[in-house]
């Protein structure tokens, strides 16, 4: 029996290697396949995958970087159909400035009564548009696909930015069978090259190095890194520094709820520029650390150059801050200054795009302009303020230090006791509260003299929410009673971001909008606006299909229509954490007046957990009767901002036990 | 000459002592057309000079005050643009609460994109909009464009309420024909609104107030002013057509956009002849043809030229396997005809919300198209963008609506199938058996048709893993430790039934409150959700499409427990449906639950909306209603 299993395994084994994974050469076998052997459940799978990627010389543009890319996919199933379609994005950063797209071929290849039959991607089905000014975007739309059919692509992009290598994706979200990368690079030009750490797996790769010549026949000369290289000598020999990684069997990429960004968890190798060697051996360092790409953004004139300007709000800002002495006052003016001053456009940057001057006269602005703005004036008030580097949760956690690891910019005030982190382009962000989009990984702070240093931007104290409820039954089973609902910061924002927009009447509609016939009266909304406060919701409400009469005894859900039924974690297992995206606490005060001619017949256990001795999460579950009178605590603290994959299953148990516990009921009986 | 010259002067004049009296100041309007507003159309101006059937120029001058951030949508300052329409001016000013001018974008400021949107993958409309950002509400938009076009197929008609929680205060709508062109116009619901004819082609509405959104309410053309243009001859990008009536038009299309697109290769006539050969009837013919295109192609849209309404040709998709819904739909027409099988191309309004092509009006309208096969006095109806969907079904998408047949005599107003409440059918059986723990473990077995189908059916393309995810986060999220084994899915394409069977079980189901199980038996089919409540209800109710529901549970209970107490039968009929619900004790340890829910489709009308409240809370209430068990 062994025996047979290593021989079938030889055999899968081999099978990949007998297969000719030259363009054009797809084998019958193929195109019989019924499922993948890696994920029988895919809808398609990548056969053959290869990148290859090295620079072209030619005499008169010096190098250009050119990355061929050659793909064979299967189709399974009608779901994979979309496989077919395929579009690459090409950055346009001038007419003489952009990257090119060459030598596009494609074919699909179906089995026709036993014989393969090839059709080929014409012109017809590439289709070129400009998206918009810096991007073009090409499409294909292979013909005659269909199930089983077996669609292959191959296309050459050059570009102009030598010193930039896109990221090589490892995986995708359908299985790969074969993956061949080949980077091949002259010595000049120096990456450093990192595999994604948060990966479930890690691919082994190969260097080598190879002699390279190039004969050229110019004379002219010019040094450095441009694309214009050429030299006197007619004969050009240099190095080559090569990675080959070749994978095969690589497992699809899972999708997930509540995952703050599925590109953090993906096998990637990212490329680094480090320094160009001149071929006499100068070198010119091109950054490898984040601290010199703090520097670099802070010499940048869209950053730098934007903060140092002040002139433009002076005098106003100035008029508003007068008489007020207190440092935290004055910083709590001109926060709001801003805020009341310019509005978010929508865009986020970390350098400005029409300037700041411009953003405060017209009054909007990107995120770059508005909080670099506030920097500058919170200096201008005499505050230790400073810029502070951001990578959003959309634009993931930077794998190595490149200037795209930071898209987005706080400002932070250093006090004594602390530091106050503020962002000016969110109506509803109040100091030491982030948006949620900016609340990712950490920040790099940046001092006036170009220094830099980490600074976490992780929520540290929870948001809080606590209900309280107070409401009697009367005899004819209807309820009556108060609500008090009192939100903090992520809570609070939530809420004005929703309700803000809304009339009283709107509220009251969303209250109301339940299963159950329930009244909303007397709705009253404390510190609407003032976003420093809590967000208070006071409303009256009466129902009479809260209390379950059935026989002659009541069932009573204490939290009434707050009752959770059920878990939102539905999946057995995950492999990436869940992103509660701040440390949370939700709080219940109930207390009941019981009907007359009732009494208690049985009241939950009040009860404590623990998720972990690590101080994770608990709640407590407090019950107790007094007269006619039932009082309820229920409180559930969760002190991180992510459960890890590991930690999964014993969270999703623990939470449904609370979700179990505060869905209890109280049964009363007539006396 | 003098006569032309005096109008002349006089709309200068009348332009002039216009933009000196208008007020842009957001204070300066009145209060009834603020309520339940998020934007006010201050002036609207439309302009159309028709002066061949191949030139038309729109002009447009917009005045919206923005109240909040939900009525920016109605500054509506965004003009598309391609080789039949040209743009010559746009140009927009910002002017603050107090009517201060605090802003001016002009035609090159504007944002220039393609106009690509999900669906399609290359179309050569481009688009240029205006990006603003509020700097505070309230503030008003001057928006002024001028568009020239030589495609006249589609003339913009007048909708002087432009939508739910927008107030109009002055609207105008004129047309200048000067083509010598017959101009046809239909005019629905002016009635009630203040609207006036100024002459034959000027309109003017005036203070028309918002409208709130509710529920179930009938499509907003119908409950608002509404008018539609159309010219007797047209333009269709490069192309003449000629729009009398539909049987008119039908026959241009005919002649003009779908006649020689049909031509196919021999060797793919022979193919489809061969595999319908021992086919017995044109039905059956038609079958194998549909799942001979379905296996074949696939749904590509690319929107080139004509190509927006002219389908590309038979002989294309063939070769590329691909094509919108014109292509697709024209090929199949092809290949039916190959076999000597009639089939229509119609053009439809596709849509989960039912919309219909106008019976009593001709206008190039509707946005896909599909197939109509003639069979036994009626029509079987084909979609022939899926790759999935049964032969004949159309439920959900282009079902129950007036569609324009095209015909080689000429265009054809046909209403497509109708899916009854009881063709819509979800019929549920589960032998269930509950611990002495409270957990509860199973068989279910589900079968659905009609509407049903379609939205039971997609659970097959998932992969295993999502498909347990379907049933605790869709079917029955409420169960709160559900946990699924052993799926069985059956699709009977040809009866359109899809039948599911699946092990379940949830510990805890039942929970022990005082030494009784408290649950409900309805364990798999709640009807939770209740319409909101409405006083003044205006508009009438409409229900797009009735439901059937047939449920039978039984339920095995552990030998230590007494039924205490078993939720009262319920039985509700009337105009909105009827509901039947009967939890009985069969024996010792075995309960039956028998559910019955039928809800209808229709108009009904608003002074019932309370009875329509009261049926949904009714059975919101008998579905949840929870069963005693005392445990001894």
């Amino acid at each position: 029996m062994r025996t047979f299993f290593t021989l079938a395994l030889l055999l899968i084994a081999t099978s990949i290697h007998s297969q000719n994974f030259k363009f054009g050469k797809v084998s019958k076998q193929e195109l019989e396949s019924q499922a993948s052997e890696i994920n029988p459940n895919a809808d398609a799978e990548i056969l053959y995958k290869s990148e290859r990627i090295y620079y072209r010389f030619d005499k008169q543009e010096g190098f250009t970087q050119v990355r061929e890319v050659q793909m064979r996919v299967k189709i399974y199933n009608k779901e994979g159909l979309d496989r077919a379609n395929y579009s690459v994005r090409l950055y346009n950063e001038s007419t003489t400035k952009r990257t090119k797209l060459f030598g596009i071929k494609g074919y699909t290849y179906n089995l026709n009564n036993g014989k393969v039959e090839k059709t080929k991607l014409k012109n017809e089905g590439i289709f070129d548009e400009e998206v918009n000014e810096y991007w073009k975007k090409a499409s294909f739309a292979l013909p005659n696909v269909k199930e089983g059919s077996v669609v292959e692509l191959k296309y050459e992009m050059e570009s102009p930015f030598i010193g930039v290598i896109d990221d090589i994706y490892l995986q995708d979200l359908v299985p790969i069978k074969k993956l061949d990368i080949r980077v091949r690079i002259p010595e000049f030009f120096n990456f450093k090259k990192t595999i994604n750490p948060k990966a479930a797996f890690y691919p082994n790769f190969v260097d080598s190095t190879v002699d390279r010549k190039e004969t050229i026949t110019n004379a002219n000369r010019s040094d450095g890194y441009v694309t214009q290289t050429s030299f006197s000598s007619s004969d050009f020999e240099f190095k080559e520094n090569i990675t080959d990684i070749n994978l095969e069997n690589i497992p699809p990429l899972k999708q997930e709820n509540f995952v703050d960004n599925l590109n953090n968890y993906i096998a990637k190798m990212v490329w680094e520029y480090t320094f160009y060697k001149s071929p006499r051996g100068q070198i010119t360092d091109y950054s490898s650390n984040w601290d010199k790409i703090a520097k670099t953004i802070y010499r940048s004139e869209g950053f730098g150059g934007e903060l140092a300007k002040a002139s433009y709000y002076e005098s106003e800002l100035d008029a508003a801050l007068s008489g007020i002495s207190d440092p935290m006052q004055r910083a709590a003016t001109v926060f709001l200054f801003v805020k009341s001053k310019v509005k978010w456009n929508g865009y986020i940057g970390k350098f400005v795009n029409d300037g700041v001057k411009k953003a405060y006269k017209e009054g909007s602005g990107n995120v770059a302009e508005i909080n670099l703005m506030l920097t500058s004036m919170l200096r201008h008030a005499g505050l230790n303020a400073n810029p502070v580097l951001v990578s959003t949760k959309a634009n993931g956690i930077p794998i190595t230090a490149t200037l795209d690891g930071f898209n987005y910019v706080v400002s932070v005030i250093e006090i004594p006791n602390g530091t106050i982190l503020l962002d000016a382009t969110d109506p509803y962000c109040i100091p030491n509260l982030l948006p949620e989009r900016a609340m990712n990984w950490r920040g790099r702070l940046i001092r006036k003299n170009g220094s830099s240093t980490w600074i976490s931007l992780q929520q540290s104290s929870p948001s809080v929410e606590t209900k309280s409820i107070n409401y009697k039954i009367n005899p004819d089973l209807s309820v009556e009673g108060k609500i008090r609902d009192h939100c903090t910061l992520h809570y609070a924002q939530n809420m004005r971001k929703r309700e803000l927009k809304l009339t009283t009447e709107e509220k009251i509609e969303k209250l109301e909008d339940r299963d159950i016939e329930l009244v909303v009266e007397n709705l009253e909304v404390q510190n609407e606006k003032e976003v420093t406060k809590p967000y208070v919701k006071k409303f009256d409400f009466s129902s009479e299909e809260l209390i379950e009469e059935i026989g002659d005894k009541l069932y009573v859900s204490p939290l009434l229509f707050y009752t959770i039924e059920e878990t939102p974690f539905k999946e057995e297992t995950r492999d990436y954490p869940i992103d509660f995206v701040h440390p949370f606490s939700q709080n219940y005060m109930v207390n009941i007046m019981l009907p007359e001619g009732y009494e208690v017949e049985s009241l939950p256990e009040s009860v404590s957990y623990k998720l972990s001795e690590d101080n994770i999460s608990d709640y407590k579950y407090t019950i107790m009767q007094n007269g006619n009178y039932i009082q309820l605590r229920i409180g559930f603290n969760f002190n991180y901002s992510f459960v890890p994959a590991n930690d999964y299953t014993a969270f999703r148990q623990y939470f449904n036990a609370y979700i179990e516990k505060i869905s209890e009921k109280i049964v009363l009986k007539r006396i | 000459m003098k006569k032309s010259y005096i109008t002349y002067t006089l709309l200068l004049f009348f332009c002039f002592s216009f933009s000196q009296t208008t007020d842009y100041s957001s204070l300066a309007i009145d209060e009834s057309l603020t309520e339940d507003a998020n934007a006010v159309i201050r002036e609207s101006r439309t302009t159309i000079t028709i002066s061949a059937y191949n030139k038309m120029v729109k002009d447009i001058t917009r005045v919206v005050t923005v109240l909040n951030s939900k009525g920016e949508r109605y500054i509506d300052a965004a003009e598309l643009y391609n080789d039949t329409r040209k743009i010559k001016k746009l140009e927009v000013k910002i002017f603050d609460k107090n009517g201060k001018q605090i802003k001016r974008i002009k035609k090159n400021d504007f944002r220039d994109v393609s106009a690509v949107d999900g669906g399609t993958m290359y179309s050569d409309n481009r688009v240029k909009y205006l990006e603003y950002t509020a700097v505070s509400y309230p503030y008003t938009v001057e928006y002024t464009s001028q568009v020239e076009y030589s495609m006249t197929a589609f003339i913009t008609g007048w909708l002087p309420l432009e939508g739910y929680e927008v107030s109009t205060e002055h609207s105008k709508y004129e047309i200048i024909n000067t083509s010598g062109i017959n101009l046809a116009s239909k005019q629905t619901n002016f009635e009630g609104f203040n609207i006036n004819q100024e002459s034959d082609w000027v309109f003017v509405a005036e203070n028309l107030k918002a409208i709130k959104r509710e529920v179930y309410s009938p499509d907003f053309r119908s409950i608002v002013p509404y008018m539609k243009v159309a010219l007797e001859e047209f333009d269709m990008k490069g192309l003449k057509g000629s729009n009398k009536d539909w049987n008119d038009f039908g026959k241009w299309m005919n002649d003009k956009l779908i006649s020689n697109t049909r031509n196919l290769p021999q060797e793919v006539i022979d193919e489809v002849r061969v595999l319908v050969s021992d086919a017995d009837s044109d039905l059956e013919k038609a079958k194998r043809v549909y799942q001979y295109v379905q296996d074949k192609t696939r749904y590509i849209s690319v929107q080139v030229g004509i190509g927006g309404w002219k389908p590309i040709i038979a002989e294309d998709v063939d070769r590329l396997g691909y094509g919108d819904c014109k292509g697709l739909s024209n090929y199949t027409k092809a290949l039916l005809e190959a076999v000597d099988v009639p089939a229509y191309y119609t053009v439809i309004y596709g849509g989960r919300s039912i919309r219909n092509m106008d019976k009593e009006f001709s206008v190039t309208e509707g946005n896909h198209v599909i197939l109509a096969v003639p069979h036994e006095e009626d029509y079987i109806w084909l979609e022939c963008t899926s790759q999935t969907t049964p032969f004949g079904y159309i439920a959900n998408f282009t079902d129950d609506r007036d569609a324009l047949l095209i015909t080689p005599e000429g265009g054809k107003i046909i209403h497509t199938k109708t899916y009854e409440a009881s063709d819509n059918l979800k019929h549920t059986t589960a032998e269930i058996e509950l611990s002495d723990s409270g957990d509860i473990t199973g068989h279910v077995n589900i079968n659905t048709e009609g509407t049903r189908y379609y939205f039971h059916s997609s659970i097959e393309r998932k992969t295993p893993s999502d498909q347990k995810l379907v049933y605790k986060e869709d079917y029955w999220e409420d169960i709160n430790r559900l946990e699924i084994e052993n799926i069985k899915l059956s699709n009977d394409k040809d009866e359109i039934r899809f039948s599911e069977e699946i092990e379940i079980s949830a510990s805890n189901y039942a929970k022990n409150s005082g030494g009784r199980f408290l649950f409900s038996p309805n364990f798999f089919n709640k009807l939770s959700y209740i319409p909101p409540r409405d006083k003044n209800r205006i508009y009438d109710i409409k229900i797009d499409r009735g439901i059937t529901d047939k449920d039978y549970y039984t339920l095995k209970i552990p030998e230590n427990t007494t039924v205490e107490a078993i939720p009262k039968p319920v039985e509700i009929s009337n105009e909105f449906g009827s509901y039947k619900y009967e939890v009985a004790q069969e024996k010792d340890n075995i309960i039956t639950v028998k559910r019955e829910l039928t809800l209808n489709k229709g108009l009904f009308d608003a002074a019932s909306y309370n009875d329509f409240r009261s049926f949904r809370k009714a059975i919101a209430k008998a579905d949840k209603s929870k069963i005693v068990l005392k445990v001894n």
